[in-house]
């Protein structure tokens, strides 16, 4: 049985890397951590880490690079060569940044598309995926705590993609500012809160002042004003409070604060600490992919689907093939045991049936050698006599006939050859047609003893009909 | 190779066995429909002979009348000298000759010239008799010279002799 990889989510901060595993019940649990600059070194893993399916880096927000542009096309292949163009003409000293980046679309001002470009900036980011790679851990998607933020504002900001806002974390030390337009991140910023022993309106001031300034930077990026500002903080009078220094509604974000499914750990980076295991398991999620890997996950269900489907077909066509198998090795012993059970197979009786009715016809039509010379002999009257007769069946049979008439006068000898001539017509079947008078020679025989009554010699030649 | 590649290369050999089984199957179902074909026309033979026999059996045995079976050319011609010349003295035919021009072993037919002399009505029937008694003597000439004066004629005539030798015994 093929048991699944366990879930793995790396989280990489300025100095350190962590990687945590998730638990039977759900749960997020750190494995270990390194310092980044060891761990890119060549720091080694626990087994069960190289040994997972690594889904999510979560990487500083400073890693990762953003563009805006205008852009009207929506085939992905020119959407892709567009952004690769841009890449590395803009940024050309990332020279895999074509293969690190992803993009959204979305309608800007006016309605008009933009297009929304994010890739991987630092080349410490390029390192870190190498690094993983060869530990066979590549993440199979990059992202960071702003758009991981931007996936959970879609929700419970009403008009999120429509207007500019501003999310203010406030955590214990560190507070951290985060922007977007329209949907899409655009900046964040890190404010390291003062120790201000108990007095927190130095820390109201500080954050009232650097929030101003960030609208500043938001209306010189966006040439639009931030519309809604809202604030995550573990004090309930945080919200309420800046709204009053900054003039302005600041709505405290609805719903549980702090269920965190990453427990409180002094490693991971505190903008992190928020995120539940629902937030960074989300697949709706922004997050770049390397993109032979993405290219990889985008066919890989084609390829198990048509493995699946193909080996269903071999089976059932296999199942198909030994039964037809058997149909027809059935159908052969059929064949023999008829062949067999007939000392001759029919066939060959029949062949011969044919050659002996063949020979039959043959013999058949051949003329009768006694019912010839009978039929010429009844055919002549009594004042003819016969001298020769012959007939030859080797080719077409021919009969040919010498006879002697004995008649006192021309007329008497037309009279007696007329005779005979019909008889012969009428008793054979000639394949020439009726024998006629010119048909037959004739001479005058006034040999010894013939001086006063001459003697009509007469010869012909008959072809009969088979 | 990558796993991508590897993958697609086993969807390949996959659906290549599917092509080919496919392939097998489509002519296994051709072999079958072929062998039912030949058994249905087994059958239908089978039974045009079994109906048919007796007008078969008469086919064949009028044929194999039509050849003399013989262990020997020599024996044969013995006997269909001897069969001739009986029907010459029962129809009044006088000096009946008979040659056989066997001048090689084993071709058959052979062609066989009689020689006779006798009245036109007893040659015509000595003829007609042959034909029946000797189906497998088939006339190929003859010729009749007749003597007026003396009411004799002369026949020569040459037949062919059908014969087949009985297996094991083909000897001249």
């Amino acid at each position: 049985m093929s048991r699944r990889k366990p879930t793995l989510i790396s989280i990489a901060g300025e100095e350190t890397v962590i990687f945590r595993m998730r638990a039977e019940d759900g749960r997020f649990q750190t494995l270990c951590s390194h310092p980044l600059e060891a761990f890119l070194e060549g720091g080694e893993l626990p087994k069960v880490v190289s040994q997972s399916v690594n889904r999510l880096l979560v990487v500083p927000d400073y890693w990762v690079g953003s563009r805006f542009d205008a852009f009207q096309a929506r085939k992905k292949s020119v959407i892709a060569a567009f952004i690769e163009r841009k890449l590395k003409s803009e940024q050309p000293t990332l020279t895999e940044a074509a293969d690190f980046y992803n993009y959204a679309i979305f309608d800007g001002q006016d309605h008009r598309r933009q297009l929304y470009t994010f890739y991987l900036q630092e080349a410490v980011a390029y390192r870190l995926y190498r690094r993983l790679a060869a530990l066979g851990i590549s993440p199979l998607r990059m992202t960071t705590p702003a758009l991981l933020w931007q996936a959970k504002l879609a929700d419970v900001a009403d008009g999120f993609s429509r207007q500019g806002v501003g999310l203010i974390h406030l955590g214990e030390g560190d507070c951290f500012l985060y922007f977007y337009f329209k949907g899409q991140f655009l900046f964040s910023r890190t404010i390291q809160l003062p120790d201000t022993g108990g007095d927190a309106s130095q820390v109201y001031d500080l954050l009232n002042f650097e929030i101003n300034q960030s609208f500043y930077l938001y209306s010189q990026k966006t040439k639009s004003t931030v519309d809604a500002l809202f604030m995550l903080a573990s004090d309930p009078a945080a919200a309420p409070r800046l709204t009053e220094l900054l003039g302005r509604e600041v709505t405290e974000l609805p719903g549980p604060p702090l269920p965190s499914g990453i427990p409180e750990d002094g490693m991971i980076p505190p903008e992190c600490r928020i995120f539940s295991v629902a937030d960074v398991m989300r697949t709706d999620l922004l997050a770049i992919s390397y993109k032979p890997l993405k290219k990889e996950m985008y066919w890989r269900p084609v390829q198990w689907a048509g493995i699946a489907v193909g080996l269903l077909l071999v089976a059932f066509l296999a199942v198909e093939s030994a039964y037809l198998y058997s149909l027809s090795a059935s159908a052969d012993r059929q064949m023999v045991a008829l062949k067999s059970a007939g000392a001759e197979p029919p066939e060959r009786v029949l062949q011969n049936v044919s050659l002996a009715l063949d020979e039959i016809s043959q013999a058949l039509q051949q003329p009768s050698g006694g019912g010839t010379v009978m039929r010429a002999l009844m055919a002549m009257p009594d004042a003819v006599t016969m001298d020769k007769l012959s007939l030859d069946v080797s080719g077409t049979p021919h009969l040919t006939f010498s006879a002697v008439v004995h008649a006192d006068n021309p007329d008497t000898f037309k009279k007696i050859l007329r005779a005979f001539l019909e008889r012969l017509n009428d008793r054979f079947d000639l394949k020439t047609g009726a024998l006629l008078e010119q048909d037959v020679r004739i001479s005058l025989d006034r040999g010894e003893g013939h001086e006063k009554t001459p003697v009509y010699r007469i010869d012909f030649g008959l072809e009969l009909s088979s | 190779m990558s796993s991508l590649s590897k993958r697609w290369l086993a969807v390949g050999v996959i659906w290549g066995v599917v092509l080919a089984t496919t392939g097998g199957n489509i002519y296994f179902i051709s072999r079958i429909q072929g062998r039912h074909q030949a058994l249905d026309s087994i059958r239908m033979d089978q039974s045009y002979l079994k109906v048919n026999a007796a007008a078969i059996g008469q086919v064949l045995d009028r044929r194999s009348r039509l050849t003399h079976r013989v262990k020997s050319f020599g024996l044969g011609f013995l006997v269909v000298e001897n069969d001739l010349k009986r029907l010459s003295w029962k129809f009044g035919l006088r000096r009946m000759r008979l040659t056989a021009k066997n001048e090689y072993p084993d071709t058959r037919p052979v062609p066989i010239d009689v020689f006779a002399a006798g009245p036109l009505p007893a040659m015509v029937k000595w003829l007609t008799a042959v034909e029946q008694a000797c189906p497998y003597l088939a006339i190929t000439r003859m010729d009749i010279d007749y003597d007026d004066r003396q009411r004799v004629g002369r026949l020569k005539a040459t037949f062919t002799y059908r014969y087949s030798l009985s297996p094991l015994e083909r000897t001249g």
